[in-house]
């Protein structure tokens, strides 16, 4: 009784007979929503302010970047007396140098020590052979004193 | 979708919606522009929509909810009077059955919430899915909704018949 009851109300108002929008109003909603859209363009608002935010950042960060490194290039070239720094073994000797010495190294000293570095090789050959040669001596010196104390 | 083939498919039925809604068929012409409006701004969106009749009468709920949420702001308080009996009397032919004129008298009646359901349900064809979608709720609750509303229709029409 109650389902029949709602299906006959349902029915009702199916019924209904419906008006037809106004008339006109089709191209006014049509004619408005293109104008909407050819003056809106394709970025939404929040869109564009998205944009223009991460452009302004980006400007931002590589202005910072240009000057971090140009400060940087300067005061390198300040330590190292305007020469270019090279990277060798030498050049690694000249830093720990200038890193224990701090301001008292000038460029002519490190200069010295890098063409110093590059010469390495030979000189550790020689202090190796005097090295050896003096505890030959000192060796022998000493057995030498032993025997004259017997 | 076009805009031209959207007012062919859904146009008269968003109005009907609107007049019902907002129980003024000047303030539904206004409000259907602006949806028109706004749906041709997200033109880009309609790639990823699955039910369009859903999406286009959410975004049409959404734009006649801001419109009356303006006039509450116009008149400082925290109601808006809706003229039901004139959106239906703008949407709905008079019907010639007496009872049929009792229901529908009986529809301007009923609490907005419960209107609103059974508007889309029997006038718009809508599935409870659908609208649970377009009014934001769970499937069960547009049921419930539309039950007591009908429930409601039915009772004024036993009582006054």
């Amino acid at each position: 009784m109650k389902g029949n009851g709602d299906r006959k109300v349902e029915d009702m108002l199916r019924s209904a007979e419906l008006k037809p929008a106004p008339p006109g109003l089709r191209e006014r909603v049509l004619e408005a929503a293109v104008k909407h859209k050819e003056e809106a363009g394709w970025m939404t608002p929040l869109l564009r302010w998205c944009l223009a935010g991460c452009a302004v950042a980006l400007s931002v960060i590589f202005i910072a970047d240009g000057l971090v490194a140009r400060t940087q290039r300067d005061r390198l070239q300040a330590f190292f007396g305007g020469s270019r720094p090279a990277r060798n073994p030498a050049d690694d000797n000249s830093r720990v140098l200038a890193e224990v010495c701090g301001e008292s190294v000038s460029g002519k000293m490190l200069a010295q020590n890098e063409l110093a570095g590059a010469q390495k090789p030979k000189a550790n050959e020689l202090r190796r052979e005097n090295m050896i040669r003096e505890l030959l001596k000192e060796d022998f010196d000493g057995s030498e004193s032993t025997k004259n104390s017997h | 979708m076009k805009p031209d083939e959207l007012y062919d498919r859904y146009g008269e039925k968003m109005y009907h919606y609107l007049a019902l809604r907002l129980g003024s068929p000047e303030d539904a012409e206004d409000v259907l522009q602006e949806t028109f409006c706004r749906l041709a701004r997200y033109e880009v969106r309609w790639a990823f929509v699955r039910h369009p009749r859903a999406y286009i009468f959410k975004v049409l709920r959404n734009e006649a909810n801001r419109h009356l949420a303006r006039r509450i702001k116009q008149r400082a308080g925290d109601q808006v009077d809706i003229d039901e009996a004139r959106g239906l009397a703008s949407v709905i032919e008079a019907p010639a059955d007496a009872d049929a004129g009792l229901i529908v008298r009986a529809l301007g009646e009923l609490p907005d919430e419960q209107r609103e359901v059974i508007v889309l349900k029997v006038l718009q064809d809508f599935s409870f899915k659908e609208i649970a979608a377009v009014c934001g709720l769970s499937i069960n609750t547009a049921a419930s909704r539309y039950r007591y509303g009908i429930e409601k229709l039915r009772s004024s029409m036993e009582g006054k018949v």
